[in-house]
């Protein structure tokens, strides 16, 4: 292997492009910076470039306030008229939703902070400066939200905000935004996290508080590695906390935002005007499944202009966007949702083995080859069941050394209330063991035990189902008997996904929404999304089962669809994309 | 003068971590890194920071992996950062050419690899 070829470059850019206007005010997911541009002419670019129902509206601190004693809502410079600019979206029959960064915001200078707040620049956990390579390949550093006095000015900043969302009856929501960067490798990491003098003074006043109230004693390095992530997760909700209350009616909540082009390899290559476009296609849909809005706004424009522009629209904004603020779907209950049929226990990061995770036990490998990005990988025991609307329909992964008192209970009670699960019950508290054979001798359960590659259990419950393996005796396997053993085990679940045999690089995504008045045959409709990435011609074939039916081809670009009897033949050209609606029926 | 910079840390009982290796061409991924490392049997990975960084028992290991790579990048020299290096040149630079350039007068820079790996010693035992 030659490493001067490794970079795995798709496309270098001898010239500084010059930005098209539109991707500076609008740089993806329905944003709009209206500190880019002039407010004369934000009606004909709200006109003209935004499509959709939503204008997300990334707020920016500074711009209202350069030293974050005093502001500017529309008393000097016209583009801080923030209540000009939701009458403006009025007219032209949009919504403004408001994003207010909770953390530091990667797109913004100094992350967003005014100037003089910027003191002591964040240390990630490696002890490296915080920044981010913006779309114009400058840098935004990133500065410590664990100073007392950034939290004391963004205490005053979200109250003047909100005073002045009363006095000229902005009526708009308001979500918070926590921000991530993307890693293939590494996967997320907040960027709330720091390591910088100020965080580890604030963090000695943490610890001495507690050790003054609780008694705590701390005895080694992995305890205080803990105590830093509870310290850090304290703060972040005091930063929430802080803006739920001053903007009470207004507060929708808070997203995650997971930001493309921010690995420490991307931003080195991005330093050096060197895009990995191909890949960013690809880490969409992986922050899709790890449950964060992924967004474009650090890519430069010439990175967004073709799959990846589409992908954006289509799946963030239309869809992913759209069911996770779910007050702004339409009447007539249009709208695509992502199809989830796995969902995976994310860990406590405190967990401990961490380094056992479902990629050691063959299962993310398995669902990676078989049924790409039909899984979300979240946090389980933090939804409550009335938020997990259709969870009977989906196979729930549970790690055992991952539980806790209440996501044990919600595990069993959705087990109860019919869901079909698996646990994997390596490493799984001796306490949790107990409880669940005591579980199964309440309700006179009887488990069938199976061995194949390792020792399985299966317990049904009424509708539910809940399969117990131990994923240690996995790790031994190779590879090709790990994915056999998944394959097995999942297809006695009967679940209706379609497979696809293509090459290696079409990306796909499905959709689901219920079948409307006129599509009474039908079950649910089903859409799925295809994209060619890359430089080269794909061809791939849909074989269709006897429980679907194609019903139409829309938003095809470069692509030439053949539907068959029995299958559906699909070329692809560079870049090309398009998506198939199916009609599902039993 | 091509310049290929390693950015490394000492990490007391673990060792030398090894966070980020780049070039005016762009970083090398973690994937790359590791598979460049399975290639020469002469470096040894400390497996307790696996799966999450690349790291070493000893700093010899670090600047015998910079100069394996520097001889694949085809570069001229490599530059050792510490994060201090690295953090100081980011607060003082917005834009990637000055960053660049600064960064290549900082740390630990080690040229002449024909001249070093004739002297003999570990490097120069992997030169040969």
């Amino acid at each position: 292997m030659n490493l001067s070829q490794q970079g795995q470059v798709s496309s270098v850019s001898l010239t500084t492009p010059v930005p098209r206007d539109e991707d500076v005010t609008f740089p993806g997911e329905g944003w709009f910076y209206y500190w880019k541009t002039s407010a004369s002419l934000w009606r004909s670019k709200l006109e003209t470039h935004l499509s959709g129902p939503l204008v997300i509206v990334p707020l920016n601190w500074s711009f209202h306030s350069e030293t974050g004693d005093t502001y500017d809502f529309a008393q000097h410079r016209p583009e801080t008229d923030l209540q000009k600019l939701c009458l403006i979206a009025e007219e032209l029959h949009k919504k403004v939703v408001f994003l207010l960064p909770l953390s530091p915001a990667p797109f913004l200078p100094n992350g967003g902070l005014p100037h003089f707040l910027a003191r002591t620049m964040a240390l990630n956990e490696e002890g490296l400066a915080q920044m981010a390579v913006d779309a114009d390949g400058s840098f935004n550093k990133l500065y410590s939200f664990f100073d007392s006095r950034v939290y004391q000015a963004f205490t005053r900043f979200t109250h003047e905000l909100s005073q002045y969302f009363s006095r000229s009856g902005i009526n708009a929501d308001v979500i918070g935004m926590r921000s991530f960067s993307y890693c293939p490798y590494l996967g997320l990491r907040s960027l709330m996290t720091d390591r910088s003098i100020v965080f580890e003074q604030s963090f000695a006043r943490y610890l001495k508080a507690r050790t003054e109230e609780e008694g705590l004693e701390l005895t080694n390095g992995e305890q205080e590695a803990d105590l830093k992530l509870d310290y850090t997760v304290t703060i972040e909700r005091l930063y929430e906390e802080n803006a739920k209350r001053a903007f009470h009616a207004h507060w929708e909540g808070t997203l995650n935002y997971a930001f493309l082009g921010t690995s420490g390899e991307d931003q080195f290559g991005r330093l050096a005007h060197r895009h990995r476009d191909t890949r960013y296609a690809v880490d969409l849909l992986e922050c899709l499944a790890l449950d964060h809005v992924p967004s474009s706004a650090l890519l430069p424009s010439r990175a967004k202009r073709s799959v990846l522009k589409r992908q954006s629209q289509d799946l963030v904004l239309n869809s992913f966007l759209l069911s996770k603020l779910e007050r702004y779907e339409d009447e007539e209950s249009s709208l695509f949702k992502p199809l989830i049929h796995f969902e995976l226990a994310e860990l406590d990061p405190k967990s401990k083995p961490r380094d056992h995770h479902w990629t050691s036990n063959g299962l993310l490998p398995y669902l990676r080859a078989t049924y790409p990005f039909s899984y979300l990988i979240h946090r389980l025991d933090q939804r409550s069941l009335e938020e997990e609307e259709g969870f009977q329909e989906r196979v729930l992964f549970y790690l055992g050394h991952g539980l806790n008192q209440g996501s044990f209970h919600r595990m069993l009670t959705r087990f109860m209330s019919g869901g079909r699960l698996i646990v994997d019950t390596s490493y799984m508290p001796e306490e949790f063991s107990k409880r669940l054979e005591v579980f199964m001798i309440e309700n006179s359960l009887q488990s069938e035990k199976v061995n194949f590659h390792t020792s399985i259990q299966n317990i049904v419950l009424g509708e539910g189902r809940m399969v117990l393996i131990d994923g240690q005796k996995l790790n031994q396997l190779e590879e090709s008997k790990l994915l056999a053993f998944w394959q097995r085990l999942l297809e006695t679940f009967g679940l209706k996904i379609l497979s696809l045999e293509g090459p290696e690089g079409v990306l796909h995504y499905w959709r689901t929404r219920a079948a409307h008045g006129g599509e009474l045959n039908f079950e649910e409709v089903r859409r799925l999304s295809l994209y060619n990435p890359s430089s080269y011609k794909r061809k791939l074939t849909i074989q269709l089962p006897k429980t679907m039916a194609l019903m139409k081809v829309i938003d095809s670009f470069h692509v030439e669809v053949q539907p068959r009897p029995s299958h559906i033949e699909v070329q692809m050209l560079p870049e090309g994309s398009v998506s198939l609606d199916f009609g599902l029926f039993s | 003068m091509k310049s290929l910079f390693a950015i490394y840390a000492y990490r007391g009982e673990q060792g030398y971590a090894l966070y980020h290796v780049f070039d005016e061409e762009g970083g090398l991924d973690f994937e790359s890194l590791l598979q460049f490392i399975e290639g020469h049997p002469g470096l040894v990975m400390n497996p307790r920071y696996f799966p999450y960084l690349v790291g070493f028992e000893s700093l010899d290991q670090v600047k015998t992996l910079a100069f394996e790579l520097c001889r694949e990048r085809e570069a001229d020299r490599v530059v050792l950062l510490t994060p201090q290096d690295y953090n100081e040149v980011i607060e003082e630079h917005s834009h990637p050419e000055p960053f660049f350039q600064a960064l290549a007068s900082r740390g630990e820079s080690m040229e002449n690899l024909e001249e070093r790996s004739s002297k003999g010693g570990l490097l120069g035992k992997i030169f040969r």
